[in-house]
């Protein structure tokens, strides 16, 4: 996978779905959103040089592209670890102990509430409500919902992760 | 649980195959609709079944789509407001990742009603198992023919694209949904004009939930008729319900309106988690809480609306006795403070200076005149922020220091000073 | 007409009328901070929230329409009681650094807070800081994020203006802050309108930064001299020394809105190497002289020409006032006996036979000048041969700003990409000269050129044309550099009536890029164009002949003079060259006598705005010299030729001037009619241009102003020469040259001369032009223009800064 994050680079690689995402709406402008998950399920976060490159890609002001990144939660302004933990700290959760629970990863992993690990492998937030209240407290890893957490079940998830990072994975393994 | 209609299928793993929704009766409504219904018809039937929305604010649908004008010249849209934010609700969550079809078939006819050939529907992008199942459903659904061009030969043409948020509570608000999917940062515009007149891209757009509708494919296969014979007569239909919090089983619920707080919190909730309730957030955070004695409010449109709430998403929160209303009230306010767009003064400034408050009361540094201070700040925000993000912060506040003051009270140091008013000049 | 009750009156207002503005307009005070007219509302700031009777939330007034039988209250308990809750947590945020802010004395927020405030809060946790050092956004821009209080008048004026979108919001909630991208304000065309209308002191000027306090400073109102459009604005000066521009709302055709040129660009009344003395040439250099000598040397020389039979020409700069060029003209028409006087070297289209009749049907006719105001309420404005963004900002900004409430209704063409572009319903890249084949284009089926480009604009602009009931023609000035000057301008009296007879109503104004074009052409500074539109005076000499005695008033014509051509150094030395200006320039480096004369912001006077407005200029500062102004000196040249020219003072030059020139200073908002429809033939079809698809290695070269530029004045001025850069080639290079592969630069050349500088890629030129604006082809480049029709054709050479 090339990973030549340059304004040139970036705009090659997202080129062709950025132009599908606009096709699907009559204003260009309605495809920075799309643009910029395409950019972070690409190269993990956003920066400026990709509002740039979509700025570019679809003829808008640089400005409004950064306004978008900068308004929701979910665009990575910085290189997050390579498992984002969110946790859901809101009112369900926390009836269930979710704030406490903050505190235990912070400490357990030596991070403030947004910050990464030293070795890049875990990002902790404690976030918003994530919509699943039934199943408190509520952990996102990545993409996955991990449910009904509990100190012991948090434990067992770290070392796991922890495992799987240390396991060379198939493409390392290959190169 | 056959009479269930909106869960029906809730326990069937398959459900989300296109093959088996249509062996429960799926795509039915949407064939009587287009062969036997105009536009103009869906709406009288919608309007006349007196389905209000679900989102929140508990609008007639049908009185909605009437605002649409006929001629306009422009195309018209239909956005589906799937960015389930409130806390203590999953319901539309659940909706999509098990049944997606029936949303799907919701919007179909939604969109022939209104004149829309484009809809969007707007999933908040924390939600990946509802994106995938969403996207799987569309693009069944254009296999047979129940979206593209010449919907089962009737002429009429509709394409749904998914518009994925990216985490902010407030493009939940409708109008700030049309700004998100607009490229913009989802802030609230000004009303009027509404959405409509003119919505997305300055065009006819109406917005609904994902519950509101999921409803639409019973009500044109079973009738108007079989539809307000649920619940109230001023806003009847299937509903869902959500419980969360103190409860023994949490879950997501259909049940009939009208049934009391505390009863639903027994029957459904399965009661406390500990001990007693104490109080009861009937319906997302927005809502003011009700406290135990107030229990006996019916869980509907107008008489939680009565009783100084509301049904809001239906989000029951149940509090027992070991939940700190102060702590509540600060994680409530926290939230909404996070949320704000930022837009309008009482919202961005009032919302953050009452979480700081409440903050330094939960840890034992409050003054006297410090609840004082949060009442005069819930008075500067309610009914004067933009939109309903600041006017449900300060609702839901104002309820947690009226009913449980003397807990906000009892965390003040009795030998803390009181606040001295500060000369600006 | 709606009826309803305020604060106890009953008022009637127009339908669609805000609670806001009734209240304005009936002096009933409601503050705002996001509200400015001009812009979207935002209705964020919730100061203006009213109670209106039978609704149970507080409206705000600036988005609610006043309703049939509505009551309202604007000063009720609950209203004031809410106000200062808003002023009282807007404060609880605010550093309140006034002491050291520069918007002290002039904040909307220290004002409302006196006014509306409680004077006292409870709120003592600790504020929200951004940051403790403010940011410069660029070079004239710094920002503080603690001050601000989220209005967004800065990011609506910046995109709904001015067109930039250079600022925008980051975050969101409490952490919301006005910003550009990276810190930056990328796409920003400085013009300062952001500063202009944020309440507080968010936004600041870094040239005014700490310099003054806004009750220490004198103000004087006046004109901007930077181009035709004729803004007002107030210099503040201390002690003498100006300190900065400002513009204010309800004031001039521009209101709170200039560009950088006129916001930025005052210093230039302190740059450049003042001419401070009579001098003349003696033995080959300038010498000092005292003002009775030189005076009698211009007169002996002047009788001496006379005598002969010698030709005399007066040339004069379009930033003179109007009183001193109508004395000017009597000067050279009445003394010199002379009819040869220019206003504008560039425009040698207007030498050409018929050119003077032609312009004086469509720039003459003070009576049907109308404000811009009422030309941009058209059905269809037509922006042709004008490059209005760069040249005339301000009415950029104002067209956009009243494309705003409109669909597309805008149509744009123009030799070099135009910032309206983006909202035009048709653009066209056009070389000036072309102006006619498009016009005749559009009214007559004239033919089209091989490149069609010109069809293609046509068929968008056509519908748009037919279908306007009102059209506004704003035509540039482009053209009358070129040879096709006097067939333009038939064509567009041609065009103007052709649209006329159709029934619509058509209104035409020239967007000039100097301050008084139009007013020293009204005043009868130009050959065979007697004050007040006259035709008449006598014919100029032939071209070729070399003139006894020039006189240039305040212009640098040497600029523009082709080697060899009639001002060739032997041609005029053998006469007299009598440069009378305030900088030393090309022109006044070769003079025979130099006279000082006080330069704009040293003398008061008028000028014409494009509009046809008389606008008062008015010093504001001392004369930097000894001596008597240019109408003294006249008058004193008159008296040593045994001659009488009166008047001198302002004023009964004025009433002089209105009695020769009819509708002088009489121009109202609405006193003129539309043009008319008058029997006006077609004029015979221009010739159509050579095939030019391919030009290869060759382009025509166009010059003028850019954002940064008014000729040589906007080279006096420090932080215009700053924002400008360097010298720069602006070209589309095509395919295969991305800005992003390095530094390039461009060798631009023509019969021997040459000019190399930065390339600057800008895709929205076509691929026929190149533009180096004008002031710096005046350094090296001039000769690329010399002796050459305009514009000259040039071979463009690209290569890497780097090679």
């Amino acid at each position: 996978m090339s990973d030549d994050r340059t304004v040139a680079g970036i705009k090659t690689a997202l080129a062709a779905q950025v132009q599908e995402a606009a096709a699907r709406y009559p204003a260009n402008r309605s495809a920075i959103m799309p643009a910029l998950e395409l950019a972070q399920t690409k190269f993990g976060s956003v920066d400026g040089t990709t509002y740039q490159a979509i700025a570019e890609l679809l003829d808008v002001p640089e400005i409004w592209v950064f306004e978008v990144a900068s308004f929701y939660t979910l665009f990575n302004r910085a290189e997050p670890g390579r498992y984002h933990l969110r946790l859901c700290t809101n009112i369900s959760c926390m009836l269930r102990g979710a704030e406490e629970m903050l505190l235990e990863l912070q400490r357990h992993l030596a991070v403030q509430d947004g910050g990464t690990t030293a070795d890049g492998l875990f990002s902790l937030s404690g976030v918003e409500c994530l919509g699943a209240c039934d199943k408190a407290p509520v952990l996102m890893v990545n993409e996955d919902y991990i449910e009904d957490i509990t100190p012991a079940k948090l434990e067992a998830l770290l070392a796991a992760l922890k495992r799987e990072a240390q396991e060379p994975s198939a493409e390392e393994g290959a190169a | 649980m056959s009479d269930l209609v909106l869960l029906r299928s809730i326990q069937n793993p398959e459900a989300p195959e296109v093959a088996v929704y249509e062996t429960t009766g799926g795509y039915e409504g949407l064939r009587i609709v287009l062969r036997g219904y105009a536009p103009d018809q869906v709406v009288e039937a919608v309007k006349s079944s007196s389905l209000r929305g679900r989102g929140g604010a508990g609008f007639p649908t049908g009185l909605k789509w009437s605002f649409v004008p006929k001629d306009s010249g422009k195309p018209h849209y239909l956005c589906c407001n799937a960015d389930e934010g409130e806390p203590g609700t999953f319901k539309d969550r659940i909706l999509m990742e098990r049944d997606p079809h029936q949303l799907i078939e919701g919007i179909i006819i939604a969109a022939y009603a209104i004149g829309a050939n484009t809809a969007y529907l707007y999933i908040r992008g924390e939600y990946g198992l509802s994106i995938r199942r969403c996207e799987q459903a569309i693009a069944e659904a254009y296999a047979k023919g129940y979206l593209g061009k010449d919907i089962l030969g009737s002429g009429f043409d509709l394409d749904i694209h998914i518009h994925k948020g990216a985490g902010a509570y407030i493009c939940g608000e409708e109008t700030a949904l049309l700004e998100s999917i607009e490229g913009k940062r989802g802030q609230p515009k000004l009303k009027p004009p509404f959405p409509a007149v003119a919505g997305l891209y300055e065009c006819p757009t109406v917005v609904n939930n994902v519950e509101t509708l999921a409803c639409l494919p019973h009500l044109f296969r079973r009738g108007v008729e079989w539809f307000t014979s649920m619940g109230p007569k001023d806003g009847p239909g299937p509903k869902l319900f959500c419980f969360s919090g103190h409860v023994k089983k949490p879950g997501v619920y259909e049940a009939p309106m009208g049934l009391p707080l505390g009863e639903m919190l027994e029957v459904y909730g399965g009661g406390a988690l500990s001990g007693r309730f104490k109080a009861a957030i009937p319906g997302g955070v927005s809502a003011p809480m009700f406290p135990e004695n107030g229990f006996d409010v019916k869980m509907d449109f107008s008489s939680l609306a009565e009783a100084g709430s509301m049904l809001g998403s239906a989000g029951v929160i149940g509090l027992d006795e070991s939940a700190s209303i102060p702590r509540v009230a600060r994680r409530i306010t926290e939230f909404f403070s996070h949320e704000s767009c930022g837009k309008c003064t009482p919202c961005r400034e009032g919302l953050t200076w009452a979480a700081k408050i409440l903050r330094r009361i939960e840890v034992g540094e409050g003054s006297p005149g410090d609840v004082e201070q949060l009442e005069m700040l819930c008075g500067s925000i309610f009914g004067k922020s933009f939109c309903a993000l600041g006017d449900g912060a300060a609702w839901s506040l104002g309820a947690a220091l009226k009913h449980f003051r003397h807990e906000f009270e009892a965390l003040i140091p009795a030998q803390a000073q009181p606040v001295q008013e500060m000369r600006l000049w | 007409m709606v009826t309803f009750t305020l604060d106890g009156r009953e008022l009637q207002v127009e339908p669609g009328t805000t609670i806001l503005q009734a209240a304005r307009s009936a002096s009933v005070e409601i503050p705002t901070f996001c509200y400015q007219e001009r812009l979207s509302i935002s209705a964020s700031c919730r100061m203006c929230l009213v109670e209106i009777e039978g609704r149970g939330k507080l409206e705000p007034s600036c988005a609610t329409a006043v309703a049939e039988g509505m009551v309202v209250h604007s000063h009720s308990d609950r209203v004031v009681e809410t106000r200062g809750d808003m002023l009282e947590i807007l404060l609880a945020n605010h550093p309140l650094d006034c002491p050291v802010c520069d918007k002290g004395g002039e904040c909307e927020l220290q004002d409302t807070v006196f006014e509306y405030g409680r004077g006292s809060s409870r709120l003592r946790d600790p504020k929200r800081v951004f940051r403790e050092r403010d940011i410069e956004l660029n070079q004239v821009i710094v920002f503080n994020a603690n001050r601000c209080i989220q209005c967004q008048r800065c990011v609506r004026m910046c995109e709904e203006i001015v067109g930039d979108v250079a600022l925008g919001t980051a975050e969101r909630g409490l952490d919301s802050e006005i910003t550009g991208t990276g810190n930056s304000l990328k796409d920003c065309s400085h013009c300062g309108n952001c500063i202009e209308v944020c309440p507080v002191g968010a936004l600041m000027s870094i040239p005014y930064r700490y310099k003054a306090r806004p009750w220490d400073m004198q103000k004087t109102e006046t004109i901007c001299s930077m181009c035709g459009t004729g803004c007002s604005m107030t210099v503040e000066t201390r002690d003498g020394e100006f300190k900065r521009v400002k513009s204010r709302f309800d004031t001039g055709i521009n209101g709170e809105l200039l560009c950088a040129k006129g916001r930025f660009g005052f210093d230039a009344i302190g740059g450049g190497t003042r001419i401070l003395e009579p001098m003349i040439r003696k033995n080959g250099s300038l010498a000092s002289a005292s003002w009775a000598e030189a005076i009698g040397l211009i007169a002996a020389k002047a009788c001496e020409a006379r005598e002969q039979g010698g030709r005399i020409q007066g040339q004069i700069s379009p930033r003179q006032t109007n009183e001193t060029a109508f004395m000017f003209q009597r000067l050279v028409r009445q003394v010199f006996s002379s009819p040869d006087i220019r206003s504008s070297s560039r425009f040698s289209g207007l030498q050409a036979e018929g050119a003077i009749e032609a312009l004086a049907q469509t720039a003459g006719g003070l009576a049907a000048r109308r404000p811009l105001e009422s030309l941009l309420k058209a059905d269809c404005i037509f922006v042709l041969g004008s490059n209005v963004t760069d040249e005339n900002p301000v009415s950029g900004y104002l067209i956009r700003a009243a494309m705003a409430d409109a669909g597309r209704r805008l149509l744009v063409a123009s030799s070099r990409p135009c910032g309206l572009d983006g909202i035009a319903a048709a653009q066209l890249r056009l070389l000036p000269g072309r102006e006619a084949q498009l016009l005749a284009l559009l009214t007559a089926g004239g033919q089209e050129m091989e490149d069609r480009t010109m069809a293609g604009f046509a068929a968008a602009a056509e519908p748009v044309l037919a279908d306007a009931e009102s059209i506004a023609l704003l035509v540039g000035c482009e053209f009358l550099r070129t040879a096709a000057a006097a067939e333009t301008l038939q064509w567009i009296a041609y065009a103007v009536a052709h649209y006329a007879g159709q029934g619509k109503a058509v209104q035409l104004q020239f967007l000039f890029d100097r301050p008084n074009q139009l007013g020293l052409w009204d005043m009868g500074c130009l050959t065979g164009v007697l004050p007040g539109w006259r035709l008449g005076g006598g014919a100029a000499a032939s071209a070729d002949e070399a003139p006894g005695l020039l006189y240039v008033l305040g212009a640098d014509p040497a600029r523009n003079w082709p080697d060899g051509g009639p001002g060739n150094r032997g041609g005029w030395r053998t006469g007299c060259l009598v440069v009378h200006g305030p900088y030393m320039n090309a022109t006044a480096e070769l003079a025979d006598v130099l006279l000082p004369a006080p330069p704009y912001g040293e003398e008061d006077g008028t000028f014409t705005s494009n509009e046809g407005r008389v606008q008062q200029v008015q010093a504001v500062k001392t004369a930097g010299y000894a001596g008597p102004v240019p109408r003294q000196v006249f008058s004193q040249i008159a008296q040593a030729m045994g001659e009488d020219l009166q008047p001198v003072a302002v004023e009964p030059v004025q009433a002089a001037i209105a009695a020769e020139v009819p509708g002088f200073g009489m121009f109202t908002a609405d006193g003129a009619p539309e043009i008319s429809a008058e029997a006006v033939r077609a004029p015979a079809l221009p010739p159509l241009p050579a095939d030019e698809v391919n030009l290869g290695q060759e382009r025509y070269l166009v010059t003028g102003d850019g954002l940064f530029h008014s000729g040589q004045l906007s080279t006096r001025s420090e932080c215009l020469s700053s924002l400008s850069g360097g010298p720069y080639v602006e070209l589309n290079p095509g395919e295969g040259h991305d800005q992003a592969a390095g530094a390039l630069s461009a060798r631009i050349s023509r019969k021997g001369a040459s000019f190399t500088a930065p390339l600057k890629i800008n895709t929205a030129f076509d691929d026929k032009t190149v533009f180096i604006p004008e002031c710096f082809l005046a350094k090296g480049g001039s000769n690329l223009l010399a002796d050459a029709g305009y514009p000259p054709k040039v071979t463009v050479e690209v290569s890497s800064l780097t090679d």
